[in-house]
């Protein structure tokens, strides 16, 4: 109390506004901040996310080939085992496969596509998910109901099913030209499809803890309009939960991506994540070939297993009860 | 009925609230009415502070956010300033509702953790569209300094504050607006003792300052009689009795306000006499059947035949003092 009401006697007028703490300087005394130097596994899976996607961002500077300009595979260059074994060979770090395609650069390039597909599904149910959440917790009544019940069914089929169909769908009904093109964006739909029911929910949960709360009264007394009550005033407030959700539904989602194209419905081979590299080297798993499905699958892992540590840490963090 | 001799700023008439309860699983029809506020009529003069006062559940909440139309009202007229508010389009009561405010209990919920003081005390001028940029900033701060905060204050969030502290944060957010009438509901009751006085001192201040009207919602007898020029004591969605402050705590005429004060808990002098505090003994009637006689007849020592048919009306006794008791 006492240094907020006092008040200064130099001559020199006190500023009217203090300096606010720079962003950056605030995240860093923050409470997260201190939890995340506090967990090991934490800090590894962080650096190991960040060591695969810069990686993949930055790709096409670092692999010795580009995996998909035909004109760079040479067939004598095919079947080259890691650079470990007797008959490696540089700067095949991680071997060939059987067109003479280095097998480091076609996992960098396919992360890059694995991590983009799964960051923009997730992106996508988000924008979804939270809107319609917003909107059913906030208002309730029959709105709630028919958005609540919409996603029952959604939940109600198996999730792969439902992007299996849509993905088999749009390819059927989509001409040769454009399937290739529309590739990414249809897996980002038919990934984002049944999985933003789970943040509709979680936010409409705490939307409807919230909005019975007296700032929100108050909000409303103010005659603050009801889009601005829910964005400024709710939303922020139910974002601890989604936090959590959306991270570890990444991980998820970078799997599903990964499933579809197993099972090709997903990424074409001219341009695969590594899903379908998984797929294509599963050929030649019994051929001796192993390098070419082994470390795509390894990659695979290390991605789900790097974000889903993070959402592990990140909701052990959030969570007050075990602070 | 009501003092009309002075200018009235809110005229409540015949203000029902009810609510459904228990509306059981699939509509199954045993669907019953809570009646919270159950006929209430009463005036708010310009300038006074009009206390209400009653145990919980008694429905004084529910007549403050009525007034307000934060909940709305199933039967009755509330007048502001001579105008019907159930009649007003969304565009006049959205202009009405700026006339009016309320600040809140509970000084932990009724501000938006997330967002910094400046924002919220600021809100309402930009939603209003007063001042925005510097001109709200500088709106901001004086509003700040008006109920006993630190400009620096802006920048920060309401977590680094203490309740009183918050308090005068949800003050300043309802005067941002320039209100004539404040709904004070139990604004003061979460606090501590010490706060509570600095918080009831600057209300005052500001009612002088800014000729504020205030509803002071409370259950503290004693905390009303130091706020308010005049007191309403509900019952069971009821006022029961309606007068001068003084009169209200030295000549109560209600059986139900008789009994009121003398639970109110008296500090003993050392070696003074051990002063009695007397509970109020019986059942409280259901709030979910229509009242078909006195509200208060199941706990009244006085009760007698007439009380169990007779629903008594709200009459003056005396020029300004209103009681709702046959025998009164």
């Amino acid at each position: 109390m006492a240094d907020l009401t006092m008040t200064t006697e130099d001559s020199t007028p006190a500023p009217l506004l203090p300096v606010r703490k720079s962003r950056l300087a605030a995240m860093r005394e923050s409470d997260l901040a201190f939890s995340f130097r506090s967990h090991p596994s934490a800090i590894f899976a962080a650096c190991l996310l960040a060591l695969v996607a810069l990686t993949a961002l930055f790709a096409p500077w670092i692999t010795p080939q580009d995996p998909y300009d035909l004109a760079a595979l040479e067939l004598w260059n095919a079947e080259i085992p890691p650079i470990w074994n007797v008959d490696g060979q540089w700067p095949y770090l991680l071997g060939t496969d059987t067109q003479g395609r280095d097998i480091l650069s076609a996992i960098l390039y396919g992360s890059r596509i694995s991590l983009i597909i799964g960051f923009a599904s997730v992106m996508v149910a988000l924008a979804v998910g939270l809107s319609l959440g917003l909107v059913a917790g906030y208002f309730g009544g029959w709105i709630d109901n028919v958005i609540m019940r919409l996603g029952d069914v959604l939940l109600s089929m198996p999730f792969i099913l439902i992007a299996i169909l849509i993905t088999a769908v749009a390819t059927a009904s989509l001409p040769t030209g454009l399937k290739d093109v529309l590739a990414a964006p249809i897996l980002i739909f038919a990934i984002a499809v049944p999985s933003w029911v789970q943040y509709a929910r979680t936010v409409r949960a705490s939307a409807m803890v919230e909005r019975k709360k007296e700032y929100v009264q108050a909000a409303r007394l103010i005659r603050v309009r009801s889009w601005r009550i829910m964005l400024h005033h709710i939303l922020p407030n139910c974002l601890t939960p989604i936090l959590v959700a959306a991270t570890l539904n990444f991980g998820l989602a970078i799997l599903s991506e990964a499933t579809l194209s197993f099972l090709g419905v997903g990424m074409p081979p001219d341009q695969p994540s590594l899903g379908t590299l998984i797929r294509i080297g599963n050929q030649y798993l019994f051929s001796g070939l192993w390098w070419i499905v082994v470390f795509p699958a390894v990659q695979l892992c290390l991605i789900v297993l790097s974000v889903n540590m993070i959402g592990d840490w990140l909701r052990d963090a959030l969570n007050p009860k075990l602070r | 009925m009501t003092t009309q001799t002075q200018d009235s700023l809110i005229e409540v008439r015949d203000l029902e609230v009810h609510f459904n309860v228990g509306s059981g699983t699939l509509g199954s029809g045993n669907a019953r009415r809570l009646r919270a506020v159950d006929g209430v009529t009463f005036d708010i003069l310009r300038g006074e502070t009009l206390g209400l006062v009653g145990e919980s559940g008694c429905g004084k909440s529910t007549v403050g956010r009525a007034l307000l139309r934060l909940t709305d009202p199933t039967a009755g007229r509330v007048l502001f300033d001579g105008q019907d508010m159930g009649r007003l389009g969304r565009t006049a009561l959205r202009k009405m509702r700026r006339h009016m405010q309320m600040v809140y209990q509970d000084p932990y919920a009724s501000l938006n953790p997330r967002m910094t003081i400046g924002d919220i005390v600021g809100e309402p001028l930009t939603v209003h569209g007063i001042a925005k940029g510097a001109e709200r900033e500088r709106r901001v701060a004086d509003l700040l300094e008006l109920v006993g905060l630190d400009a620096s204050a802006m920048t920060r969030y309401p977590h680094e504050f203490s309740g009183g502290q918050r308090q005068r944060v949800g003050i300043a957010r309802a005067l941002a607006v320039e209100p004539d009438f404040f709904v004070l509901d139990e604004s003061i009751s979460a606090l501590d003792v010490s706060i509570q006085a600095q918080i009831i001192n600057l209300l005052k201040r500001l009612q002088r300052e800014r000729e504020l009207t205030y509803l002071f919602i409370s259950h503290d007898m004693a905390v009303v009689r130091h706020m308010s020029d005049r007191v309403a004591v509900m019952y069971l969605g009821a006022i029961v009795e309606l007068a001068d402050s003084r009169r209200i705590y030295e000549a109560p005429r209600h059986p139900y306000t008789k009994a009121l004060l003398k639970a109110v808990p008296v500090p003993r002098v050392e070696g003074g006499k051990k002063a009695t505090i007397e509970g109020i003994k019986g059942e409280l009637s259901s709030p979910l059947e229509k009242a078909t006689g006195c509200r208060f007849r199941s706990r009244c020592p006085l009760a007698e035949a007439r009380c169990h048919t007779e629903v008594p009306l709200l009459r003056a006794v005396e020029k300004g003092h209103l009681t709702a008791c046959h025998l009164a």
